[in-house]
């Protein structure tokens, strides 16, 4: 081993940590509120989902843009870590096919790149609380257990996707839609009151659903999530890493030769 | 036409002895690469679901690599060559790691700093200040060590003062300079360098192999290049290794291959042609090679066909009769038109444009005692313009021409006017130059008369009416079944005796037009003279040269193996002694190919 070289995980972190502030910078370059994007979006997307939903479709649910701003930026940071995930190794085709380098720090960097959009969407979420004068409890404390669940979720589907798109691009269209489709199919916007029998048992398979909820639990119930509760959410972000890393290894020797 | 390619292994010049004491840094152990290529592109779900359905999932399997095997040694400077699509590049990635084979193994023994592609994963977007720390930590460093180097870095792409500039705004030149400079600021076991010393101006390029020089003496870094120009491979490397389509061909000492590569390499053609310029390639290399091969060549047509007539023998002092023949250096049949005319007005032939006189050829002419003026070819391709210019230039010289729109015109015309002793005809279509040229030996020597057909596949009135004077008593068709159909043939009077020059390609109708030329005229130990089958331009006014001299023309493609192969059996045949000519430029024959034809006439073993 030569002087110059960083070794094995000390190596990889310093990879992953210029390409996420490499994303960061191409992100807000050129953009005159910079980096306060990542707090305004959210913002934004929620005044104008609340006056849809305030004026057009009335639920009756207490502090309807908390609600919704809560379940939307934990969707999101799904949807936009699994979507960036999916075209990483494709995106990176250039470097795969030239450097060594261990492959899945392309969907790896993808995930946490949008988690740290997501923490600076927190400031978005904390002006909406302070507006509604909710003051959290102590159980705000299970957050960073919630992004882990939430991230290793993600990281899981996102493998998944990235081994599949190399291999089909189809994947990457279908996606899109199916991320929609996941969009209504969680309450996002809605109360789970509305569902009737049938749906709700529907819903029991959807991992979003726990998370949403479990995030305004946290937030806005002041609830502490249940044992239960916590281990179905393990469950399914280990299942989905599971999957994710077994079709990721087994796949990653041949995307040379697809990309 | 097939390809052919071979790929048998030749040789290796390795010291196994010395190898076996040093250390392998990369060892290549029965290596192969085998793709998939799927007979048609699946991309979507969907045609792969319907193809799989209807068992059509066919794949082509393609070798990329082949069993490779050597062993690279610390301080080895290896040069791999081989023509495009050999697989340099696949072998290259396999080293890298970043390809696996799918046979064999490699095994690699230090650190490597790959230069595959200068600037992967630099991002343009960003300045070069950021690109230098991406780029650095893909390439494995650790920050401190970017830190601790990033002056030094910067000194050597010398773009100090554009560092926060996104790099999109660089030149090519510039993003090379960084790039080699991020790459080889780190002192590796292993460097890999493919094909980027292509980049950059002359200065940078000069750094580079500096560079890589300074790696290779002060820090016996082993070292891998992959480059197309055999005078930087035989430059930096002290091995070579040769891969042709994926097979070893050979390897070992830098020179020694390269030699062999740039002979053999990427040429087409049988194994056993490859054989016979191999065995010849094996015999003691000639001296003085100018000396052994004579080269005439100007620097385009008009300037070869002086060159031509300063080496004949109407440049000797009073052998010029005061008659010149012209002819259109555009139209080759109009020059084969002007070699006949000129020989029976015992004469040179020099080429012009269709506007006026080549300076070369003003120059060549100056001060010579020109009473007469031939022209070949009618205003069209011979211009009035020019006419005026010769008068102006050849004062008191009377001007004549032999006038015709086209070859077939010009052909019956001179026939008209100036008739010929031989008793043989030679019919032709237009553009076929080469195979008159092999004849011209023979046309030559016996006077022949040479006629153009108008169309293809008839024989118009007044060529028939030639043909049929009773002058001759031998015609030579050159030409295949569609310009001179033998029921066309057969209609001519049988007193005339027909007889058909024909090949499959230039080299064949090369050889059996020599064939038979041999039958006829005995032209043993006699000068060769060598021209391209490729470009015969430099040769319109090959007559001139022949004038008076018994000679045999050869044609040769230096890029087709069978062709060389051809030669250097016509070359070994003739003996020691008989003189050999090229008629052609260094981009038509090179210095190994006129070595070769050198050799071919030593006798062997």
């Amino acid at each position: 081993m030569a002087d110059y070289e960083a070794t094995g995980l000390k190596k990889d972190l310093f990879i992953v940590t210029m390409l996420v502030s490499k994303d960061f910078k191409l992100k807000y370059r050129r953009s005159a509120l910079g980096i306060l994007w990542s707090v305004l979006n959210p913002l934004l997307m929620m005044v104008v989902l609340t006056a849809v939903f305030s004026f057009m479709f009335r639920f009756e649910i207490e502090n309807f843009p908390v609600y919704l701003i809560l379940g939307n930026t934990i969707f999101a940071l799904m949807a936009d870590s699994t979507t960036t995930a999916m075209n990483s190794i494709i995106d990176s085709a250039p470097l795969i096919k030239k450097i060594r380098i261990h492959k899945i720090l392309f969907p790896l960097e993808k995930v946490l790149f949008q988690l740290v959009n997501f923490l600076f969407s927190l400031i978005a979420v904390a002006a909406v609380l302070l507006f509604f004068r909710i003051v959290p409890t102590a159980n705000v404390l299970f957050l960073p257990l919630l992004l882990v669940y939430v991230v290793t979720f993600s990281f899981g589907i996102g493998l998944l996707l990235s081994a599949a798109a190399v291999f089909f691009r189809d994947v990457i269209h279908l996606w899109s839609v199916v991320v929609t489709a996941w969009t209504y199919a969680t309450p996002l916007f809605y109360p789970t009151s509305i569902l009737q029998g049938w749906m709700m048992a529907v819903m029991q398979w959807n991992p979003m659903y726990y998370y949403v909820t479990y995030f305004r639990e946290i937030v806005l119930w002041g609830q502490t999530p249940s044992l239960v509760e916590n281990a179905v959410c393990a469950g399914f972000a280990l299942a989905a890493l599971g999957a994710g890393l077994l079709v990721f290894h087994k796949t990653q020797k041949k995307f040379i030769l697809y990309v | 036409m097939p390809e052919v390619v071979n790929t048998t292994f030749l040789l290796s010049t390795l010291d196994e002895e010395a190898d076996a004491r040093l250390e392998t840094m990369v060892a290549i152990e029965d290596v192969s690469m085998v793709f998939n290529m799927a007979s048609q592109q699946l991309n979507s779900l969907k045609e792969y679901a319907i193809a799989l359905a209807r068992h059509e999932l066919r794949f082509k399997e393609f070798r990329a690599l082949d069993g490779i095997s050597f062993d690279i040694k610390r301080g080895d400077v290896y040069g791999i060559m081989g023509t495009n699509g050999s697989g340099k590049s696949t072998l290259l990635k396999i080293i890298a790691g970043v390809l696996e084979p799918t046979e064999g193994r490699c095994v690699i023994n230090g650190s490597i700093a790959p230069l595959i592609e200068l600037g992967a994963g630099f991002d343009l977007e960003l300045t070069a200040r950021e690109n230098i720390y991406l780029n650095g930590a893909l390439l494995g460093y650790s920050k401190e060590y970017i830190d601790a180097h990033f002056d030094e870095i910067v000194d050597f792409a010398e773009v100090e003062q554009f560092l926060d500039m996104p790099m999109k705004n660089y030149s090519s030149g510039m993003i090379a300079r960084v790039a080699f400079a991020v790459a080889t600021v780190v002192v590796p076991d292993i460097l890999i360098v493919d094909e980027v010393l292509a980049v950059g101006d002359f200065m940078f390029q000069q750094k580079c192999e500096r560079k890589i020089e300074s790696l290779i003496k002060d820090h016996q870094v082993t070292v891998l290049i992959v480059s197309h120009s055999t005078g930087q491979v035989e430059r930096l490397c002290n091995k070579v290794v040769w891969i042709e389509k994926g097979h070893l061909r050979a390897i070992g000492d830098a020179e020694t291959v390269c030699t062999l590569y740039r002979m053999l390499g990427g040429h087409t053609g049988s194994n056993e042609a490859e054989e016979l310029v191999y065995s010849v390639m094996q015999l003691p290399d000639v001296e003085d090679v100018d000396e052994a091969v004579e080269t005439v060549a100007g620097d385009d047509r008009y300037g070869s066909a002086v060159k031509l007539f300063e080496r004949s023998r109407f440049a000797e002092p009073d052998a010029f009769g005061g008659t010149l023949v012209l002819a259109p250096g555009s139209q080759s049949s109009l020059c084969m038109l002007g070699n006949h005319v000129a020989k029976r007005l015992d004469a040179p032939l020099l080429l012009v444009k269709e506007n006026g006189v080549p300076d070369i050829a003003a120059r060549a002419l100056d001060g010579l005692p020109v009473k007469k003026i031939v022209l070949v070819g009618g205003r069209r391709h011979v211009s009035e313009a020019l006419e005026a210019k010769l008068r102006k230039l050849f004062e008191g010289a009377a001007i004549e021409r032999i006038d015709g729109d086209s070859p077939h015109d010009v052909a019956l015309a001179a026939w008209d006017a100036l008739g010929s002793s031989g008793t043989t005809a030679v019919l032709t279509w237009d553009g076929c130059t080469g195979d008159i040229l092999s004849l011209l030996p023979y046309t030559l020597e016996r006077d022949a008369a040479l006629f153009y057909l108008r169309d293809s596949g008839v024989i118009d009135g007044a060529l028939r009416e030639a043909l049929e004077s009773g002058r001759f008593d031998t015609l030579l068709a050159v030409g295949g079944q569609i310009s001179l159909p033998d029921a066309v043939l057969a209609t001519l009077p049988r007193s005339l005796a027909v007889e058909r020059l024909c090949g499959d390609n230039p080299t064949h109708a090369n050889r059996l037009i020599n064939d038979w030329i041999d039958q006829r005229i005995d032209r043993s130990g006699s000068e060769i003279v060598v021209l391209s089958a490729v470009d015969e331009s430099d040769a319109l006014a090959l007559g001139t040269y022949l004038h008076g001299r018994s000679c045999r023309v050869l044609f040769e493609d230096a890029d087709d193996l069978d062709s060389i192969a051809q030669a250097v059996t016509t070359v070994r045949e003739s003996g020691e002694d008989c003189p050999l000519t090229v008629v052609g430029g260094e981009a038509l024959f090179e210095e190994a190919d006129k070595m070769l034809l050198a050799k071919s006439r030593r006798k062997t073993g």
